[in-house]
């Protein structure tokens, strides 16, 4: 009862996400069954190219299509996204990707307009990934207990390659940690700077974050994590992809103040965090006391926690 | 009597119509006068607000005159199917259901380029391309305005005397 429920809920997903397609496609995309539906956790679209839809066990073409994906639906999608209204969104463009309402990330692939060295538009897009955003309560159930020390929540690190599965375990964290799903309740502060984690719209999350959550979205990580330390006394900073100077520079001074963190990190392993430059600085500083590697499979994702300064596996 | 009544629907009917196409001078000119009036105030959104294009049509619709007020209301409606058709399309799908707004085609061609650029470009982008627009809209105005001016009266006067002349041929 609850998967069948489960599984209407994800389909809903798909088709929200699905919204965001030309016509022809929404029409074909939505044919599909509801269980391929539910598991679906991309649509790539190239132009020239079938559409595809992502899912753990790979790409595959969306059936009935009416042909490959145009250059101009291409165009559409963004029109889309963006509510008619690329003006406001371009500075995420240049990023390479838009949020859309529901938390879903459009991924933008094209050749680029530099002006002064600098990304300023896309002159002509080659490929769209619409990650459909995916809500799994519970999924930090059973990492939430190894997080935890005599009550206390230690700062952690989620560590995955893209498409791993770390949002979504940021966000189902958040909302464990925020309504006290065993433990003591905390209020947290969430960085959400690409808006997929708690998907505001209109000052109101789309997706169940918990009842203390204050959320800052859409600014830089480093200037609203200093904001939420300066003027919402969080007991947990959260944010999503650390992936500059000015978020480790953020979080170092956050965790001079005794603020647990919680935040997420592109990698395949605990030694990519060692190789790389950035990531080497934060586990120097020992900034975070556990490391979460998330390892996907076609039984779904599998968590493993880790204490870095002792190199210890908790699970 | 019979006469005399024929006379006088004659006259009615020849100056109306005469007076109708005046009034046709009249009310282009103060179409294009609102048409003018809602892309400044768009582009004056754009440039200080970056509103978003729904918010920018809602308000627009607002608080633009009639009739173009009603054309931008359709833009703003019509942006539910979004997704089935592109903006410019959608732009130019409600030009062509407001007759009202008697452009002539070369005023139509101008808005048409116009919707293409609309919510696809930067802010600067889509101002430049509503300057270019207000620029040759402003144009057509003149001329309109020249026409009401030059043709309107004359409208009037020939189609009562069309009438006064078939009213006479006839007696």
């Amino acid at each position: 009862m609850e998967t069948a429920i489960r599984v209407r809920t994800e389909a809903a997903r798909f088709e929200q996400a699905a919204a965001l397609l030309p016509y022809d496609l929404r029409q074909a995309a939505c044919k599909m069954p509801e269980r391929d539906k539910a598991r679906a956790e991309e649509f790539r679209l190239r132009a020239g190219r079938p559409p595809m839809v992502a899912g753990p066990a790979g790409e595959r073409e969306i059936p009935h299509c009416p042909g490959p994906v145009r250059p101009e639906d291409l165009g559409l999608v963004l029109e889309v996204a963006s509510r008619a209204s690329a003006h406001t969104v371009l500075d995420r463009v240049k990023c390479g990707f838009v949020t859309v309402r529901g938390g879903h990330r459009v991924g933008i692939c094209g050749s680029a307009v530099v002006r002064d060295g600098e990304i300023h538009n896309l002159r002509q897009m080659s490929s769209l990934a619409i990650r459909i955003a995916h809500e799994v309560p519970g999924a930090a159930a059973g990492v939430l207990p190894k997080l935890l020390e005599g009550g206390k929540l230690h700062s952690t690190l989620l560590l995955s390659p893209p498409g791993g599965g770390k949002t979504t375990l940021l966000r189902d964290l958040v909302r464990c940690i925020s309504d006290g799903v065993g433990m003591e309740a905390l209020r947290v502060g969430l960085a959400d700077e690409r808006g997929e984690v708690a998907a505001m719209y209109e000052g109101v999350p789309q997706v169940d974050v918990g009842e203390r959550t204050d959320v800052m979205d859409g600014c830089p990580k480093g200037a609203a994590l200093a904001m939420l330390l300066r003027g919402m006394n969080p007991q947990v900073l959260a944010a999503d992809e650390i992936t500059a100077a000015e978020d480790i520079e953020a979080l170092e001074q956050a965790a001079g103040c005794g603020v647990a963190l919680l935040c997420t990190a592109h990698g395949g392993s605990l030694r990519d965090l060692w190789t790389r430059p950035l990531y080497r600085r934060l586990m120097d500083a020992g900034l975070f006391r556990r490391v979460v590697l998330i390892r996907a499979g076609e039984a779904g994702r599998h968590y493993e926690v880790t204490e870095p300064e002792r190199g210890k596996w908790l699970c | 009597m019979l006469k005399l009544a024929g006379a006088l629907i004659l006259m009615a009917g020849a100056s109306s119509i005469g007076f109708g196409a005046a009034a046709q001078l009249r009310a282009r000119v103060t179409s294009l006068r609102a048409l003018i009036g809602g892309l400044e105030l768009m582009e004056r959104e754009l440039s200080f607000r970056l509103t978003p294009m729904p918010d920018l049509l809602a308000v627009v619709a607002k608080r633009a005159q009639a009739p173009a007020c009603y054309f931008f209301a359709r833009c703003r409606d019509s942006l539910d199917r979004l997704g089935e058709k592109s903006l410019g399309e959608l732009w130019r799908e409600a030009l062509d259901a407001e007759p009202d707004l008697l452009l002539s085609g070369e005023e139509t061609l101008v808005l048409a380029g116009l919707g293409e650029v609309l919510g696809r470009y930067d802010g600067d982008g889509q101002r430049e391309a509503l300057e270019s627009a207000l620029a040759e809209l402003a144009r057509c105005l003149e001329r309109a305005e020249e026409d009401r001016n030059r043709l309107g009266r004359m409208y009037g006067v020939l189609g009562m005397g069309a009438g006064a002349l078939t009213v006479i041929l006839l007696l």
